[in-house]
């Protein structure tokens, strides 16, 4: 791992052209068809929210996107602090410098664009034929806001891939529940059920939203990984009343 | 006394969210009708107080502040149906169902105000612009049923924050029924997609709201439990005949001993801003 080793903890699992593996917090190579991504992505251009170490950005590169655009927070202070950890909290995130890292590595062309997903629109990023949002919208204060900013550049299909809760899906019985975290410090607003989900992409104005099964997702920090759903769906013109 | 010219054009008012008893005699018919139950709610002596009434509608806590003595009351809320937070495919059917089924934004107040000899000052502005630069600070705040109509009720609480001088009193709907399933478990139930758009977003159960109000910044220094807010005259939000409103009135009434009374389950918690 000397190329590696200096950068700080990974989040993503990647396996660099070296043999090296990054030893990140998650691992997506075993539950990677489970996400059902389109397999050949030539000639879209793709956007990856909330990259982090850029495992599904290079993943869409490697299934041939003629661009893949991949966005993240310009810097720690800039992800959605809740009031009473603002101060103390900046200090406990997490480097960004290992996508640099692995991009070098793999000699990608992935571009990379620091601004808050809040902040995407057509002048910034331009529009995208597909836009993947891996486990962000968990972290996020406004995650329907999230969802509106991209609709707005949206011109084919988004897919939203994030943690559901197991207890509220069973709960639920298919009413559309969130667990809300913003006081646990780790910087996890909403933990919602599928229903949940589904409904935050019908509020941002997606429509055919295809909602998939849960798995798991394995997480070294937690025994049992943690259950993901991923869902898509189309962008949807105004209703007329 | 009220006018007979006054008295008349507020009994011609189209919709009263609030209850409102303006002098003896006359009451507007409002949807939801604190009378009964306002004496059992954490809100302070507002004597001698500069308070400030977020979301007022027709203004019933700007009343109550001033009528407790407050030095001051400021009432601020939207200036019309458009600048509600509408889920963007359902915006235009919600902004002409309201102006259709309500009253044009702050008639309803001002109508209440002149009757009282304007003792309020209104200001036209979301919760999400409240700065200290715009309105300065308050002794107390208070804010009735306003979070589960925003799309991100914690960047309002953190303008509320910045306006609030010693004490926030937050009023608001809560699920009884999810309450009781996940006592600790701080849990909302999203409302965007309801057959009718009613402009709801979210609503917590009781440990979702202290949750929420704590990560906001905020120490809860009493709370009510959960209650029921009946309902006045004016309440036409949802049907509340037939028996499958009778059997939410009965389970409701079982978990908030509301004795029966048809109304919606609420909590009010008084606070302070933590030291951070």
């Amino acid at each position: 791992m000397e190329g590696t080793a200096t950068t700080g903890p990974w989040y993503h699992t990647i396996e660099l052209p070296s043999g090296e593996v990054t030893p990140g917090l998650f691992d997506h190579r075993p539950v990677l068809q489970k996400y059902g991504l389109p397999p050949k992505l030539e000639g879209k251009r793709v956007l990856d929210v909330g990259t982090f170490d850029g495992f599904f950005a290079f993943e869409f590169e490697r299934r041939g996107a003629a661009e893949v655009v991949a966005l993240d927070v310009p810097e720690p202070g800039a992800m959605d602090w809740p009031t009473p950890l603002r101060r103390t909290g900046t200090g406990m995130a997490r480097s960004y410098d290992n996508f640099d890292v692995a991009h070098s590595a793999l000699g990608s062309r992935v571009t990379r664009e620091r601004l808050p997903v809040y902040e995407a629109s057509t002048e910034r990023l331009g529009t995208f034929d597909l836009i993947f949002v891996g486990s962000l919208l968990v972290h996020l204060r406004d995650p329907v806001g999230a969802l509106m900013a991209l609709h707005e550049i949206c011109a084919g299909e988004l897919w939203l891939a994030d943690a559901v809760s197991r207890t509220l899906d069973i709960v639920g019985r298919g009413r559309p529940l969130a667990q809300m975290r913003g006081a646990s410090g780790k910087l996890e607003w909403w933990l919602p059920n599928r229903a949940a989900l589904r409904d935050c992409m019908d509020a941002a104005g997606f429509v055919d939203i295809h909602a998939g099964p849960r798995f798991t997702v394995p997480f070294r920090a937690q025994r049992g990984g943690i259950a993901h759903a991923v869902l898509r769906g189309r962008p949807g013109g105004p209703v007329s009343p | 006394m009220v006018s007979a010219e006054l008295r008349q054009r507020i009994e011609a008012h189209l919709e009263w969210y609030h209850t409102i008893e303006i002098e003896p005699g006359l009451v507007t018919p409002g949807a939801f009708d604190y009378r009964d139950v306002i004496d059992g709610l954490p809100l302070p002596d507002a004597s001698g107080l500069r308070c400030l009434d977020v979301a007022t509608y027709d203004g019933y806590y700007a009343v109550e502040l001033h009528r407790r003595g407050a030095a001051e009351v400021v009432a601020i809320d939207i200036s019309d149906h458009a600048q509600w937070d509408w889920p963007p495919r359902k915006r235009q059917a919600g902004i002409e169902r309201l102006s259709r089924e309500r009253a044009a934004k702050g008639l309803g107040f001002e109508l209440v105000n002149e009757a009282l000899g304007s003792p309020i000052k209104k200001i036209e502005l979301s919760v999400y612009d409240l700065k200290p630069q715009v309105v300065g600070t308050f002794d107390l705040v208070t804010c009735g049923a306003l979070l589960l109509h925003l799309r991100d009720p914690f960047r309002a609480l953190e303008a509320i924050r910045s306006v609030t001088g010693t004490w926030f009193f937050s009023n608001e709907s809560v699920d009884v029924g999810l309450s009781t399933l996940l006592r600790r478990t701080p849990a909302f139930r999203l409302n965007t997609n309801l057959p009718t758009p009613t402009g709801q977003w979210l609503v917590p159960n009781a440990a979702g709201f202290r949750e929420m109000i704590r990560a906001a910044g905020f120490d809860i220094e009493s709370d009510s439990g959960n209650y029921v807010l009946p309902f006045g005259p004016g309440y036409t939000y949802s049907n509340t005949t037939g028996l499958r409103a009778l059997g939410k009135r009965l389970a409701t009434s079982a978990l908030t001993r509301s004795r029966g009374r048809a109304g919606g389950p609420h909590r009010a918690l008084l606070t302070r801003p933590a030291d951070l």
